[in-house]
């Protein structure tokens, strides 16, 4: 029993092992929110595990089946190194799958020593000194493949195409938009049945960013959500959008409410009501937007428990040991 | 056991184009835990279909639904056309090249053909709605314009967005527009905006007042939708809006007493709180539950018409007992002559010994007799 089988999140088809082809649904925004005494990252590594051993097997079945699909993840809360190692842990090699064309990393985080570069630069010419050698491999910060960097300095300098109404939080959130329709574009083109799950880990920093919206910044975000809503639906076979968004980090829940009321599904990860147990790590919630009457259901919750290697999931009450 | 029919239903007589209408607001509140989908698809249901008795035009004004299910709205109900202006899809304005406003003629070329029709913005400011809604009137066939209700989804984002005291001046402003005088206004004027929106004087005074001038508004009602768990830190927007309505709901959650209650006629789903402002000045306050029929259908119930069923459930505990718990006549007027103590003379006075004179505090030390 998983979160697949509990949302019935199935493409359809059969693989080989005679099992049921688990698939996130397409054309979907899904928030996961989580709190900070219980972490819900381990569901985007859950997700990316169950992309990769899909498209895997469907490759490996001589292209049948239509659960082809790749991830993008954009990382604002961990660096590509903590995702690598998690993945080594669950099965899957970020490295392999970005050379399939499975796998696309945004950075947003900033790498080692880039916010010093400029000055170092101008402290080598008044030194005299053209080039320094590069820096080593660590330093310049772990990328085993090519990475997209979300901040840099040309972001900084390339201010031809925003006007005067723009600020430094919507150009971030323009080009993270434009980042992912180009690898969605570019997955379509290699093949037209594939499917691209969009991943933000994590929503809460973007709020940091100067925005010049007189209602803050979280409005900001919430238009760009929009356009992110708008063409997950345009193109409701091929993608869908996962949000990571801490909803104990602000005073008021209404950027956490109003996340509930755009997205589709609302997967609210919380500690267990009851206090600590040792071997149930928390409750998963479901809060679902039927698509005919666009009425909110709630679907019944679940507990899990992270271990070492897997994540497993129990229905309410029956983890039995 | 009386039952409300659907025509008695407070709920739909606030729709019914009636001479009680009195135009103006209907501000429909709601919550993600008790929310209003199910009514307003019921009002759908009413309004949209073209050969429906009740069939309404709207007009929608888009800030939190994606484009898709408005196409799909229409479909459900065989194509029927209304008018979507969507502030939704496009925010900052990146899909489009700069323009700042969009002429009645570009509208008219690329959004007549398709159903629903669907007129975007970017701009979100009050001036800029105003102006949205006045090209687009411009353009639409007479058909779409024949007593429009203006559908607000939802005004939680412009009060977010522009402020609360900014919302309810363009709130004021589209209950009164008349957008009609206005296309005349312009021709005449050569389409200047400023002046257009001077030449309709606006009343915004109180029903009934003397002078009050008989204005052709556009739209018969404005209905708004809030969802006030979005300002639970502001309680005033809540408010507000309910003051410069003319009919106020509230969808909220059952109380527990009849959520958990297992003899419920009826599965009910929600509480909805109605005050309706009368012509007469009068307000009255309504409270109605609803519930989804076995045919999907939304069907409502009284308070009133609940209690006198709750009543009526209520047995005598007294009665189907193997043993005597009732008295008799002689024994119901010995009790009633018992006399109570501390009931005195039996003229049922209770009894209050207060001596004024005797005072509690004592002006000496009461350290006095110490002997150190």
């Amino acid at each position: 029993m998983d979160v697949f089988s509990h949302l019935n999140w199935y493409s359809g088809n059969v693989s080989e092992d005679g099992e049921p082809e688990k698939s996130i649904p397409s054309g979907k925004l899904i928030l996961v929110s989580d709190t900070l005494e219980s972490d819900g990252s381990f569901l985007i590594h859950y997700f990316l595990q169950s992309i990769f051993k899909s498209t895997s097997n469907s490759n490996s079945s001589g292209g049948n089946s239509s659960n082809r699909g790749g991830a993008c993840l954009l990382g604002l809360n961990q660096s590509l190194f903590n995702y690598f190692n998690v993945g080594r842990k669950l099965g899957y090699n970020l490295t392999t799958e970005n050379g399939k064309g499975n796998f696309t990393f945004i950075n947003g985080l900033s790498t080692p020593y880039q916010w010093i570069k400029e000055q170092r630069v101008q402290q080598l010419e008044e030194q005299g000194i053209d080039e320094e050698p590069p820096l080593d491999s660590i330093s310049q910060g772990f990328s085993p493949f090519p990475v997209i960097q979300l901040t840099s300095d040309k972001l900084n300098n390339n201010n031809s195409s925003s006007n005067s109404n723009s600020s430094e939080l919507v150009d971030i959130l323009k080009k993270i938009y434009q980042e992912f329709i180009d690898d969605h574009m570019k997955r379509m083109a290699k093949d037209p049945k594939s499917k691209t799950l969009f991943i933000i880990d994590s929503l809460n920093i973007l709020s940091s960013y100067y925005s010049k919206n007189k209602s803050g910044s979280y409005m900001d975000i919430i238009n760009f959500l929009q356009y992110f809503h708008t063409f997950v639906q345009d193109n409701s076979k091929t993608c869908s959008l996962v949000i990571l968004f801490h909803s104990d980090c602000d005073e008021d829940t209404k950027f956490y409410n109003m996340l509930k009321y755009e997205a589709d599904l609302t997967i609210s990860i919380s500690g267990l009501k009851s206090g600590y147990s040792k071997d149930i790590d928390g409750q998963i919630g479901f809060i679902e937007k039927d698509e005919n009457n666009l009425t909110f259901k709630k679907i019944n919750p679940i507990h899990y428990q992270a271990l070492d290697n897997t994540i497993r999931f129990f229905h309410l009450g029956s983890r039995i040991q | 056991m009386s039952v409300v029919t659907p025509n008695t239903s407070t709920f739909l007589k606030v729709f019914q184009n009636t001479s009680d209408n009195v135009g103006g607001l209907i501000l429909l509140e709601d919550t993600i835990e008790s929310s209003s989908q199910n009514l307003l698809n019921h009002m759908y249901s009413y309004w949209l279909p073209t050969t429906s008795k009740q069939h309404r035009n709207i007009w929608f004004l888009n800030f939190n639904n994606t484009i898709n299910e408005y196409k799909q709205l229409s479909k459900k109900y065989n194509q029927c056309n209304f008018v979507v202006i969507d502030f939704y899809s496009d925010p900052f304005g990146w899909n489009q090249p700069h323009t700042i406003t969009q002429g009645a003629t570009s509208l008219l070329s690329n959004n007549l053909v398709q159903v629903p029709m669907i007129f975007k913005s970017s701009q979100h400011d009050s001036n800029s709605i105003v102006n949205m809604i006045q090209n687009v009137f411009n353009a639409v066939p007479a058909k779409l314009k024949e007593s429009p209700i203006l559908l607000i989804n939802s005004i939680s984002t412009l009060v977010l967005k522009n402020g609360l005291s900014d919302t309810c001046s363009l709130i004021r402003t589209l209950i009164n527009y008349n957008f009609n005088s206005a296309t005349t206004a312009a021709t005449n004027e050569d389409k200047d905006k400023k002046k257009s929106i001077k030449g309709n004087k606006m009343e915004t005074g109180i029903d009934g007042s003397l002078n009050r001038k008989k204005q052709d508004k556009t739209f018969t009602n404005i209905f708004a939708i809030l969802h006030t768990d979005l300002h639970e830190m502001d309680i005033t927007v809540s408010k507000e809006l309910q003051y410069i309505s003319s009919v106020s709901i509230q969808v909220t959650e059952l109380s527990p007493k009849l959520k958990y209650s297992e003899s419920l006629p009826h599965p009910y789903e929600s509480t909805i709180t109605l005050i309706t402002k009368k012509r007469s000045g009068r307000v009255v306050r309504n409270v109605e539950y609803y519930y989804i029929n076995s045919n999907g259908k939304v069907e409502f119930d009284s308070a009133e018409s609940l209690e006198s069923q709750i009543q009526e459930a209520e047995v005598d505990p007294t009665e189907n007992l193997s043993f005597n718990l009732k008295l008799s006549e002689e024994e119901k007027l010995a009790k009633n002559n018992v006399v109570l103590p501390y009931r005195h003379q039996g003229n049922d006075q209770t009894l209050i010994i207060e001596d004024p004179d005797e005072e509690d505090f004592d002006d000496e030390d009461p350290d006095d007799d110490l002997d150190i």
